[in-house]
């Protein structure tokens, strides 16, 4: 019975973690930048919705779609004026400047919002129900259905609508899209604050559920980047499967071995599967 | 004969300060089908790109009635100047149908569809692949693919980089039959091409190309003629 409540447990945690590397994964097969920035963008959609909650009174899942916005703009901004200089160029090039991005948006975020651990805790922060023995957290759940949600949402984008699969086409063969009229610059922006967008979906649920700090973005990045390696970067359902794998893993090391190991065993995946399946990382890369 | 659809009068162009194309003047009228033909390095592709303002030219370049050269790409193609590229260039991973969709990616008109059973009607194995994979398909096919969705633009003049380029005889000679039904639809065609035997066999009038200059141009039937021509690309069998 408690390893089936750690698996319900991981698998929720794992939904977000999906959604955390979805945007990423997103960015990284259209545009080829792997946006080491991803993690302070989640950081920074956190602060969006934690700040909607507590300063406006908004309902933090009613936040979620204006932090989404507001991201998406933010996103949409920072490709338009900074990442399209480099885009296509080495991926060395890329890596230093959203290096360089996320160290900017770090340190403004503790400017601003200062160091203190932030929380949303909305009324029902603690509520949970219990089904067939377990223990089921209502707002874990919810955030998994939202993940899923939105995994669905950028399935429906990438392969039933227009934009979606000039999205594609662009990242297959650039000339090609070119020659038909799509706008690379534009739908690069586009690309990246949807990516964006998908990161602030991401922080507001990490702030209802783990805490806040301007200091969050490394390690989210890092590991939304092992889960893109584990799920490919081509279908959103099998990022949120990804996240789901690593979700579980991290919850049954905690439990057999130690909570402290999680991070081992979800770098420690990566390694297996760059071993296992080197080709997959390469044609992700 | 009404004004051409297309006229080019002493066209350079070329990449930077390197020149490719000297002097260049041609044209085509409504209903024809016309070849340039030339050897590997004779600027055929570069001319091309300059049809498509992707590289900047100068001198005359209309296209019914219109100036093109201060266009962009993406003017020249909304006006219906619509290139089928050397090598396909399809989107591997994505259906016939998504490819064809991508061809009318900038339409905003109702027409779309009926464009679609245009295609389908003139490339019936694309119907029966249309959600098989591009680049799982043979070359011939992946070639009527990339003609389809250049179609699939609502072109006024069709242009076509080295269709028979790796194909099999008989492959390219389905693909010949069908520009000429392409050009029975009231599409013209500007049709580059290496292969000399098979552009002579559909085109009406055609122009030779050496290192960037027109060097020979008339009618199909007088070129096929012409003692250098025949020397130069048919050879003595012909």
């Amino acid at each position: 019975m408690v390893l089936a409540q750690i698996l319900l447990n991981g698998v929720l945690l794992g939904g977000l973690y999906g959604l955390m590397a979805l945007g990423m994964a997103l960015v990284w097969g259209v545009l080829n930048i792997v946006n080491l920035s991803h993690g302070a963008l989640i950081m920074v959609g956190g602060y969006v919705v934690y700040y909607l909650f507590t300063l406006a009174g908004i309902d933090p899942f009613l936040a979620l779609p204006i932090a989404m916005a507001v991201m998406f703009s933010l996103g949409f901004a920072l490709q338009w004026g900074l990442l399209n200089l480099v885009v296509r160029s080495k991926m060395l090039n890329t890596l230093l400047i959203t290096f360089g991005l996320d160290v900017v948006l770090t340190f403004t975020a503790q400017l601003l919002f200062s160091a203190d651990f932030r929380t949303i805790n909305p009324s029902y922060a603690g509520a949970n129900f219990a089904i067939g023995g377990l223990t089921v957290p209502t707002v874990r759940l919810a955030a998994f259905g939202v993940a899923v949600g939105l995994a669905t949402g950028i399935w429906v984008l990438l392969n039933k609508l227009p934009l979606g699969r000039a999205i594609r086409a662009t990242a297959q063969n650039l000339t090609a899209a070119r020659l038909y009229g799509v706008n690379p610059r534009m739908l690069y922006a586009v690309t990246f604050g949807i990516g964006a967008a998908l990161a602030g979906a991401a922080g507001g649920l990490y702030g209802m559920i783990s805490n806040l700090t301007p200091y969050i973005g490394a390690s989210l990045t890092a590991k939304s980047f092992v889960i893109a390696i584990i799920g490919g970067l081509a279908n959103p359902f099998n990022v949120i499967l990804g996240g789901i794998f690593v979700g579980v893993a991290e919850a049954v090391t905690a439990l057999y071995i130690g909570p402290t190991y999680t991070d081992v065993i979800s770098f420690g995946l990566l390694v297996a599967v760059l071993v296992l399946r080197p080709s997959r990382a390469v044609r992700a890369a | 004969m009404s004004q051409p659809l297309l006229n080019i009068e002493h066209l350079n162009a070329g990449y930077g300060a390197v020149p490719v194309l000297f002097d260049l003047s041609l044209n085509v009228k409504a209903g024809e089908i016309v070849a340039m033909v030339g050897s590997n390095g004779a600027g055929k592709t570069t001319l091309l790109r300059a049809l498509s303002r992707v590289i900047p030219a100068k001198g005359t370049m209309q296209f019914n009635g219109e100036d093109m050269l201060p266009l962009a790409p993406e003017g020249a193609f909304t006006r219906g100047l619509v290139q089928v590229p050397e090598g396909r260039q399809l989107f591997p991973r994505m259906t016939v149908e998504e490819n064809l969709h991508m061809g009318a990616h900038l339409r905003r008109d109702a027409g779309v569809k009926a464009t679609f059973e245009q295609v389908y009607h003139l490339f019936p194995k694309l119907k029966e692949r249309r959600k098989q994979l591009a680049g799982n398909m043979s070359g011939g096919e992946q070639q009527m693919c990339a003609m389809g969705r250049a179609l699939m633009a609502n072109p006024k003049l069709l242009m076509i980089d080295e269709m028979s380029l790796g194909l099999a005889p008989v492959i390219v000679d389905d693909l010949l039959a069908i520009l000429v039904d392409i050009r029975a639809e009231g599409i013209p065609v500007l049709l580059v091409e290496q292969d000399v035997f098979a552009a002579f066999s559909v085109a009406d009038r055609a122009y030779v190309m050496e290192t960037g200059r027109v060097v020979r141009e008339g009618l199909v039937s007088d070129l096929k003629n012409d003692p250098a021509v025949v020397d130069a690309y048919l050879g003595a069998a012909h």
